[in-house]
């Protein structure tokens, strides 16, 4: 799982530095590190979440994606939306 | 602007691949290539690898205190199971039994003639865990035992044992290391989930009871050279002996089931593996020219089991001081100890920041039907009077320990009550949880590096939901998909590829 997950996340990294490219803009550092905490945040829900699900632990499943996952969806819709906003006004 | 371009010229790169191949050489040169078992037991990579969060302590030194001037060996017939078989041959029915004693013996027989009505209620309603499969589960599982011997004689066993004698060559001989990663290998071999060892000093002699629960035959040392028992006693050579602690894993699922008699089906469980294990080992152990001194009867020892994992490095002891918890078994396993005159290194105690954990935590003791175990911030010396019976001795503990003492006479209220057993304080335990999801290696690691979370972790656990199943999925198990025995044999395996 872990193997397809990398693969996935490398691919969005690289789709992401090429749209970057393609679009001529940079990301602030603090726009990285929230990216990244918002990233590793939704992969720790992934793994626990279907982790639970295998150790017939469904309210624990459940509890992951409202605990981890929600605020790590907030936390990339955040990276996203500054960086939207910081473009439109460039 | 991003920098796309790799500055790593051709003969950089180059260069690279040659260290890396070193590297790799390096690494592969100095791995271990192993050609016969011989060799394996001789590596020290042939030990038991525990995880990065599970220190060691001092030999006889335990995270639970133990006061070793206190500490003598107990008549273990003033157990709560002290000579348990009535003339009917049933558990509890015989009024010399110390539960009998203190609760008195009408009190007894009204709580296994309510258990017996229980049960039959349940299986005629349907209940859920109490359904007619469900009790052939646990019929099944307590129905093959292998035979029990002090001293293994192959009873039933139509081939000969291959010993020393019968080949004619002299007793296997290695370092008590050696020794060590020989009898672990070949105890898991034969079903053992980990095993862990003890040298029986003048402390650790201390744990060997003096006389024997079931018959209450007196357990005694002798200038002999190999172990005997007769039916009037049970003798020990007087000299330099060792213990094998062995760990048999149970159900967990089993135990998240709660009072059913699934539940009781993973609980009997260990004891009929323990029955096939003990035999192997003291066959094992006959065939390498030594002795292996095990239980009589099943069930009952001459050592009390926990007491030897949470010394020997198993596990820790826990708020429930019945039980004891393994930072990799949780507390869903059983222990059984046998002596052995082959001499092994011990494996000292173990720290993973359980027991402090259990400070803090109260999981168990909020769950418990009969509310018998401890609520108290800090153990004690002190070994309470039963709970009911408040004018009676509390002769079936041994002082010398600091722990959060359960009301035992109330456990085993609980335990009858329910056809086998509760053990709602294990199902429900904190560290009763599976290995799939990431989060329980992340909780024990911080729970050992430090013990600031433990209360919030206590929390997020209820929280979260672990423990206890629901009665509306109890039958649920039935759909599952377990592995054999339903527990994972690979948790604590190292090496092919198996580990995790």
């Amino acid at each position: 799982m872990w193997f397809m997950i990398g693969i996935l996340v490398g691919a969005l990294i690289l789709e992401l530095l090429w749209l970057m490219k393609r679009n001529n803009f940079n990301l602030t550092w603090y726009e990285w590190l929230i990216g990244a905490i918002g990233l590793l945040m939704l992969l720790f829900t992934i793994q626990n979440y279907f982790g639970s699900l295998a150790e017939v632990e469904p309210k624990a499943a459940s509890m992951f994606l409202l605990v981890t996952g929600l605020p790590s969806l907030i936390l990339l819709a955040l990276v996203w939306q500054l960086a939207v906003r910081r473009a439109k006004k460039a | 602007m991003l920098n796309f371009h790799s500055t790593l010229g051709r003969r950089d790169f180059i260069k690279a691949l040659g260290l890396a191949g070193t590297g790799i050489g390096v690494v592969g040169a100095a791995s271990p290539i192993f050609h016969d078992l011989d060799e394996v037991i001789a590596s020290q990579n042939a030990g038991h690898k525990r995880p990065w969060w599970v220190r060691e302590r001092d030999f006889e030194n335990p995270t639970c205190e133990v006061d070793w001037n206190i500490i003598k060996p107990m008549d273990n017939t003033l157990c709560l199971h002290g000579l348990p078989f009535g003339p009917d041959g049933r558990l509890f029915t015989n009024p010399a039994n110390t539960w009998n004693k203190i609760m008195g013996h009408e009190y007894v027989l009204k709580v296994i003639a309510d258990k017996d009505q229980n049960i039959r209620d349940w299986v005629n309603q349907n209940k859920p865990g109490w359904t007619l499969r469900d009790t052939a589960l646990s019929s099944a599982a307590s129905s093959q035992f292998a035979p029990s011997e002090y001293i293994h004689t192959r009873l039933g066993v139509p081939l000969p044992n291959t010993t020393p004698e019968y080949f004619g060559v002299p007793k296997w001989e290695g370092t008590p290391a050696e020794n060590a990663r020989m009898v672990r290998a070949a105890a898991r071999f034969c079903g053992a989930s980990q095993v862990q060892f003890g040298v029986i000093n003048e402390k650790t002699r201390n744990l060997i009871f003096n006389r024997y629960a079931v018959t209450g035959a007196p357990i005694i040392y002798e200038q002999i050279d190999k172990a005997y028992a007769t039916p009037e006693k049970l003798v020990l050579p007087d000299k330099q002996l060792y213990a094998i602690s062995v760990a048999i894993q149970m159900d967990k699922e089993g135990f998240r089931q709660g009072q059913t008699d699934i539940r009781n089906a993973a609980n009997v469980s260990r004891y009929r593996l323990w029955s096939q294990v003990m035999g192997c080992i003291q066959a094992f152990l006959d065939g390498i020219g030594y002795q292996g001194i095990g239980y009589p009867v099943p069930f009952y020892g001459i050592m009390p089991a926990s007491a030897d994992a949470i010394l020997f490095g198993h596990a820790e002891m826990s708020r429930n001081d019945n039980v004891c918890i393994s930072p990799e078994f949780g507390t869903v396993c059983g222990y059984f100890s046998i002596l052995t005159d082959l001499p092994l290194e011990p494996s000292p105690p173990i720290d993973a920041g359980i027991y402090r954990f259990c400070h803090t935590c109260r999981k168990c003791a909020e769950t418990c039907p009969e509310q018998c175990i401890s609520y108290d911030a800090e153990p004690s010396w002190e070994i309470p009077h039963p709970t009911t019976m408040p004018d009676k001795e509390p002769v079936y503990a041994v002082p010398g320990k600091k722990v959060f003492h359960t009301d035992v006479t109330l456990c085993m209220k609980q335990f009858q009550t329910v056809g086998i057993g509760c053990s709602v304080c294990m199902g429900t335990c904190v560290f009763n949880t599976n290995q799939a999801a990431l989060v329980h290696e992340i909780v024990k690691g911080t729970v050992s590096t430090t013990g600031l979370f433990n209360s919030f972790l206590w929390q997020a656990d209820k929280f979260f939901g672990y423990g206890i199943i629901p009665e509306e999925r109890l039958e649920d198990w039935w759909d599952y998909n377990f592995p054999s025995f339903g527990f994972d044999n690979t948790i604590s395996a190292s090496t092919g590829g198996y580990g995790k």
